[in-house]
């Protein structure tokens, strides 16, 4: 593999991640919010939550591919600022379905 | 409880600490000034399989017992914040790691040269593998905490 390649390919992986994260994320929130959307996940996957991680795992591995095997020119300074963006993207998705969660407790 | 779910639920909370101890290490081989690419290989294979493993074993002894047998005693307890804020926010960001687990593995296999090179990927990865860390850290004070509810 070239290393133009090397950092598509990468770059798969990171944008997958973060279509991951941001998919768990509203699945989580709209379906504690809007019942038939949990009710959805229950029935087709046994659990919401077994949904969810199949879900995100499928969008993770559509993306990845599409991305890979997509003509998308990437950089290193571009890869690096999407890695960047993830990582802000997991932490500012933890804090919020923390805070959703408070939030639902205390309503 | 099945010797299995005992099973799944120590083998989960091992995975866990060990894929997250992983993760510290791996975070402290991208701050090395020469860093070790054999180390961060395997530091990050190691974090990625075992925080995989972790999630199923979890999953399974969740999906089985924990809704049917654990919450109702946590909620009903002493404790009820301790399913309702943290059981539910643990379960859920956990989902994440995984995936920030394999994109470190991947980037230090498949860019480990360019992570020597390029200080712009290197300092990138650190933010990453910190962050994940930290996130892994939570979770696994979180489950102390879910823990201490059942008792």
């Amino acid at each position: 593999m070239t290393d133009a390649r090397k950092i598509q390919f990468v770059q798969g992986i990171v944008i997958g991640g973060i279509a991951a994260v941001l998919l768990v994320t509203i699945l989580t929130i709209v379906g504690d919010l809007y019942a038939p959307l949990k009710t959805f996940l229950k029935d087709a996957h046994h659990h919401h939550w077994v949904g969810k991680g199949i879900w995100a795992t499928g969008l993770f591995l559509i993306v990845a591919v599409l991305c890979f095997i997509l003509p998308l020119h990437t950089t290193p300074e571009t890869l690096a600022r999407r890695i960047n963006i993830f990582s802000w993207l997991l932490i500012f998705a933890s804090i919020i379905l923390f805070a959703f969660f408070v939030y639902e407790y205390l309503r | 409880m099945t010797t299995l779910l005992q099973f799944a639920l120590a083998a989960h909370v091992i995975l866990g600490v060990i894929g997250v101890s992983a993760l510290y290490l791996t975070l402290l081989h991208l701050l090395k000034k020469e860093p070790s690419i054999a180390t961060l290989k395997w530091s990050s294979l190691v974090s990625f399989i075992s925080i995989a493993l972790s999630w199923v074993l979890g999953g399974y002894y969740y999906v089985v017992y924990y809704g049917s047998k654990v919450k109702p005693i946590i909620v009903d307890g002493a404790y009820p914040w301790a399913h309702k804020i943290v059981t539910e926010t643990k379960e859920h960001i956990f989902l994440f790691l995984p995936f920030v687990a394999l994109l470190l593995t991947v980037l230090v296999w498949i860019l480990g040269n360019t992570l020597k090179t390029d200080d712009r990927i290197r300092r990138a990865a650190v933010f990453l593998a910190a962050a994940a860390t930290v996130v892994g850290i939570a979770i696994t004070l979180s489950g102390i905490i879910i823990s201490g509810a059942v008792r």
